[in-house]
């Protein structure tokens, strides 16, 4: 039971909304302060280039000690990201430390969304195919970016 | 699991610092409530500033301004002590072989965590990922690193000289803190944070009083009061300029040198307020007595030392009883909110004689941006515990002066008796208009009270003589 806040949370939320960085935003749910909404916008020059993508971020009881849970809620056509959204980032894993925060693993996913990383592949297809035939996937990334994030 | 209060108040936060309804939020509860007189009158306090002379909060603003990048340089001095795990000030720190420092107990919990996740004896530095080995004895193999620990000994007292101001509004300074929210907060913004959806949240809340944080949210004047007589304002006649200028004649009449003055005093604020007072005009008829010999004619007065030869010489000392009645009228005022006033300053600004006060028809009505301060003491008890007595006393020192002057020079007065009888009494409100200013040297915080309405000035001087007198010829 957690009776307060941890000041850690209450800074980093703070610092969030004051100073986002550019291109994210992470906004707290109203029930739960735990519960983050987070926008990324695709990157310029990458497929995912004009694209809103959502994600949820959830912090648990024993945060910072483990990485937050950070899932993508819309559709998006990358190597290191699964159907269901789960995001293969090794901050996330075994390279987690609590000095890490929320901002620099958002940063980290939009940097991702810049560099795909098909040899460290999560969704094994889509790496496939970004390892065959790069251009294509690339086209088709940009397809699912056009049809399943644009703005809603 | 998670209090659903927390997040509100967060949030409510959140949305003030993005540009949210603020404005909002301050106008709708005084619509509820019964309370709302002093919440309204302390936010007009704030905004209309620039009125007079005597309301002028410029210094205020100064103040205000040059403390609030005290506040920031301490927010970042703060960064720089916090440890990266917990964001706060290190507690117990340990410093690593790679030379990163933690608090003792987030590296306990970092070890517990790693040791449920691989079972290892070593465990990574959060920041550079070195790795590192538990030492043999656990945990307290790790050095504490002393000098960590003295300088955020030193840099927590200094910050207490630093006043807080509310994490909600940020303008007003700290009254109360928030265990849950774990947040500080004024007096204001508390009350509408905690008042969720016409239901008060049930958090405990802690009154917090930084320095001089609250001093002047302490207890403004309730307007409430169905007293009889409206009370009297006395007008200021001091500016605050000029009342800047009579306290630097003061401080610098006294004996440190005035480059000293410069560089290590500063001046918190200046701030103008009523101080209110019950006056008591009291009518007495005292009777008293005394038997009274008006001395010898002969010369050889009894005031005389006696020496061996003459005082076997008898003198007639006619004594006469002697009786008088006579009427008198006193006054006496009586502070009745000592809160902001010292101790030792109290019976000095007790003694200030309160002349020129208007009468109620012709009461000037008070600069409405000037603080008044409640009244914490009622009528009956401000007579029965201060005003009765002093009164006669008061009275029995001027019928025992009387009886001594009808003696003559060289005569005397035995059985004294003086039986003073209240016959009437008449008590009113009357506010003084003062000037508080507080003062740090030092590193300490001195208070000073300026009688605005005859310049009188008492306060704290720093009496360290000799380490002053030191630093004056170094
Ligand atoms: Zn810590
Ligand atoms: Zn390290
Ligand atoms: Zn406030
Ligand atoms: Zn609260």
């Amino acid at each position: 039971m957690m009776n307060s806040l941890p000041k850690r949370i209450i800074k980093e939320t703070q610092r969030l909304i004051s100073e986002p960085a550019p291109g994210i935003s992470a906004t707290p749910a109203t029930d739960n302060v735990r519960y983050f909404n987070v926008i990324i916008a695709g990157p310029v020059e990458s497929p995912f280039e004009g694209g809103i993508f959502h994600l949820e971020l959830f912090l648990t009881d024993d945060y910072p000690m483990s990485a937050p849970k950070v899932r993508f809620l819309t559709k998006i056509y990358h190597p290191n990201i699964d159907k269901l959204g789960r995001i293969c980032l090794d901050i996330l894993k075994e390279k987690w430390s609590p000095a890490l925060q929320i901002r620099t693993v958002l940063l980290s996913i939009q940097a991702l969304l810049s560099a795909p990383n098909p040899d460290d592949p999560l969704a094994n297809d889509v790496a496939e195919h970004w390892k065959t035939n790069e251009k294509e996937a690339i086209s088709k990334a940009k397809e699912w970016t056009k049809l399943y994030a644009n703005k809603e | 699991m998670i209090d659903c209060d927390i997040p509100f108040s967060i949030l409510m936060m959140l949305k003030n610092q993005s540009g949210g309804n603020h404005q909002h939020q301050h106008t709708t509860p005084q619509q509820h409530s019964s309370s709302s007189t002093t919440q309204s009158g302390t936010i007009t306090t704030f905004r209309n500033k620039r009125d007079s002379d005597i309301s002028d909060s410029s210094g205020d603003e100064d103040y205000r301004s040059s403390s609030k990048s005290l506040q920031q340089l301490f927010v970042g001095l703060t960064e720089d002590f916090s440890c990266s795990i917990c964001y706060e000030l290190f507690d117990k720190p340990i410093s690593l072989p790679c030379s990163h420092t933690f608090c003792k107990t987030c590296i306990e919990d970092l070890i517990s965590n790693s040791k449920l996740n691989n079972n290892s004896n070593t465990f990574l530095c959060p920041l550079c990922r070195i790795e590192t080995k538990i030492p043999e004895k656990g945990i307290d193999g790790f050095p504490l690193n002393g000098f960590f620990m003295s300088a955020i000994e030193k840099m927590k007292k200094a910050n207490n000289f630093c006043p807080r101001f509310c994490d909600q509004c940020t303008t007003k300074k700290v009254a109360r803190k928030c265990e849950q929210c774990n947040l500080f907060l004024c007096k204001g913004c508390c009350e509408l944070l905690h008042f969720v959806g016409g239901q008060k949240a049930q958090h405990q809340i802690l009154l917090v009083d930084s320095h001089i944080s609250s001093d002047f949210d302490l207890e403004t004047h309730n307007t409430k009061d169905s007293e009889l007589d409206p009370p009297v304002y006395i007008p200021f006649n001091v500016s605050r300029s000029q009342c800047s200028t009579i306290f630097k004649n003061w401080i610098s009449s006294l004996w440190f040198a005035p480059s000293d003055l410069k560089v290590n005093l500063s001046v918190r604020y200046i701030k103008p307020i009523y101080l209110p007072y019950w006056i008591f005009e009291v009518q007495t008829t005292t009777k008293y007595g005394a038997l009274i010999s008006v001395g010898s004619s002969s010369g050889s007065g009894l005031l005389t030392a006696p020496n061996i030869y003459n005082s076997h010489t008898k003198f007639d000392l006619i004594w006469n009883h002697k009786i008088n009645i006579f009427s008198d009228k006193y006054r006496s005022a009586i502070i009745s909110n000592n809160k902001l006033i010292d101790k030792d300053l109290l019976t000095q600004v007790q003694s200030w004689e309160l002349t020129n006060i208007p009468s109620v028809d012709q009461s000037v009505p008070p600069n409405p941006k000037i603080q008044a301060l409640a009244y914490l003491i009622d009528e009956s008890t401000a007579w029965k515990k201060y005003a009765e007595q002093k009164i006669r006393t008061k009275d029995r020192e001027v019928c025992e002066n009387r009886i001594k002057s009808s003696c003559g020079v060289s005569g005397m007065a035995k059985d004294i008796f003086v039986e003073t009888d209240i016959t009437r009494v008449a008590s009113q409100k009357v506010f003084l208009p003062v000037y508080f200013i507080k003062y740090i040297y030092d590193s300490k915080s001195y208070t000073v009270i300026v009688n605005a309405q005859n310049s009188k000035i008492i306060g704290h001087r720093p009496y360290a003589q000799g380490l002053s007198l030191f630093k004056m010829f170094k």
